[in-house]
């Protein structure tokens, strides 16, 4: 993470280690000092009839790998919070949506976010995600 | 009959020379000292005093200025000390001119554009309403294509601010084609509207190159403190210039499309040219027409030959012809 600690900043694809999570896709994650956002895109897919359901626990977190620090989930943006579910309508249905968290520590380098440990596949869990600073871009 | 502009500009120069407080009573050749110095060419005293004399007396340009020469102080000044140039009244075919163009400005208005600019244009339809209570009419002369907003469409101010600040911008974008989502830098140029869709045109950094990108299909666009690419003019120019459309096809470059058309759409096409390249280059005795294009493919105009199939052919070039037989055929197999 970059020093400036008024700024906001942006974490376009962030690259990470989950191998096979690709759904949903990590979109963008956003610094600010007031909260971390982070956006997701759900594509359905053909394995479930009309596209099955998602929605996200009220316990996934962020940590810090270094410190091992948790920083719990304080609101979702267009996904429900479990047990409430939303249903796809087809296998052709998409789903935008961000999860916020408090702001993270100046310097921060790496992160995972995490749904439930140890988790299954289904689980939306995120492993060593680089906030590296010179791929950060401050926002307007 | 209209207002030379020029002559309109010389009256406001002399206007603004009679109510001077800094020098009461401009002489002849100070109003012409003045005039030559704000537009900086000649004029003869005969110019200026037909200028005057158009002030006090032309009924159509009704200024109606009460103009009068001092001999004592060898100036001009108005014989009406309460008289403003500023509030001329507009004649007969002016308000007709500005009820039009009222008209049309409330149809642009409502869905079409931005909050912003409805704001702008309430503003003029009340000032107008009050000063022409008789040009409110409930009757509605025009009707322009006005659809409901579309999704997306709420980002456009966002998007015209930073194309005309050159501000770059990164949003999540959803592919209805391959179904999928990318977060994308982008560093918008010019705002397109197509059949009633609204897209941002931009240098996009993942792609490398110039992109089109609906409206409907951007989530939470955000500005970004970072140094604008300029997209080069000659792409810019293919982009704009010489594509039916939006979406140019990868990799076509401009090219000569011929195609024939059968008369009822011929006559159409004749009254409402499809893109300014547009030629006939025969006339077939039947009524047929062979047209020819010369710009960049775009799905929307290979769209537009599906869409009047039964009624033209593309002659050339064969990729498209190939192009429009398999849509034909997904078209068969879809109905079976």
């Amino acid at each position: 993470m970059t020093n400036n600690s008024k700024a906001k900043y942006l974490y376009n694809l962030p690259e990470h280690k989950s191998v096979g999570r690709i759904n949903p896709a990590l979109l963008r994650i956003i610094i600010t000092p007031a909260y971390t956002k982070i956006d997701f895109g759900y594509q359905t897919i053909r394995y479930y009839e009309k596209g099955g359901w998602v929605r996200i626990s009220k316990d996934t977190f962020i940590r810090i790998k270094a410190t091992g620090e948790k920083f719990t989930m304080t609101k979702s943006e267009n996904i429900p919070v479990a047990p409430v579910r939303h249903n796809f309508k087809s296998t052709k249905d998409w789903l935008y949506f961000s999860l916020y968290f408090p702001p993270m520590p100046p310097k921060t380098k790496w992160i995972d976010i995490i749904e439930a440990e140890p988790g299954t596949p289904n689980d939306f869990n995120y492993h060593d995600i680089e906030l590296n600073s010179k791929k950060a871009m401050e926002l307007l | 009959m209209p207002l030379n502009k020029e002559a309109y500009i010389r009256y406001k120069i002399i206007d603004a020379c009679i109510i001077s407080r800094h020098k009461r009573f401009p002489s002849m050749l100070d109003l012409i000292n003045v005039c030559e110095e704000k537009l900086g060419k000649k004029f003869t005293i005969s110019t200026i005093q037909k200028d005057i004399k158009a002030m006090k007396e032309d009924e159509l340009l009704g200024i109606n200025a009460p103009i009068k020469f001092s001999k004592q102080w060898n100036g001009y000044y108005y014989s009406d000390p309460e008289y403003s140039f500023h509030n001329i009244p507009l004649n007969d075919s002016d308000i007709e001119a500005l009820k039009t163009a009222t008209d049309m400005l409330a149809n642009f208005a409502g869905t079409r554009v931005s909050e912003n600019f409805n704001h702008a244009t309430e503003k003029i339809f009340t000032s107008f309403r009050e000063s022409f209570p008789d040009g409110n009419s409930k009757r509605k002369i025009i009707q322009t294509d006005s659809p409901p907003s579309h999704k997306g469409f709420e980002h456009f101010e966002l998007f015209f601010r930073a194309a005309k600040d050159k501000i770059p911008v990164c949003f999540v974008h959803y592919s209805y084609r391959k179904r999928t989502f990318k977060s994308v830098i982008v560093h918008p140029v010019i705002l397109k509207e197509f059949q009633n869709y609204w897209y941002v045109v931009g240098y996009s950094e993942s792609h490398k190159q110039l992109r089109t990108f609906g409206l409907d299909r951007i989530y939470e666009p955000i500005l970004l403190k970072r140094k604008f690419r300029e997209a080069n003019p000659s792409v810019q120019e293919k982009y704009f210039k010489y594509v039916y459309g939006v979406y140019p096809i990868p990799g076509q470059k401009r090219q000569k499309i011929i195609f024939r058309v059968y008369p009822m759409l011929g006559d159409y096409i004749l009254s409402h040219p499809i893109h300014e390249s547009q030629r006939i280059d025969n006339y077939g005795g039947d009524g047929a027409l062979t047209i020819s294009l010369k710009l960049v493919p775009s799905q929307e105009l290979i769209n537009f030959f599906l869409s009047f199939s039964n009624h033209l052919k593309v002659l050339k070039p064969e990729w498209i012809q190939n192009e429009i037989r398999n849509y034909h055929l997904s078209a068969l197999k879809n109905d079976k």
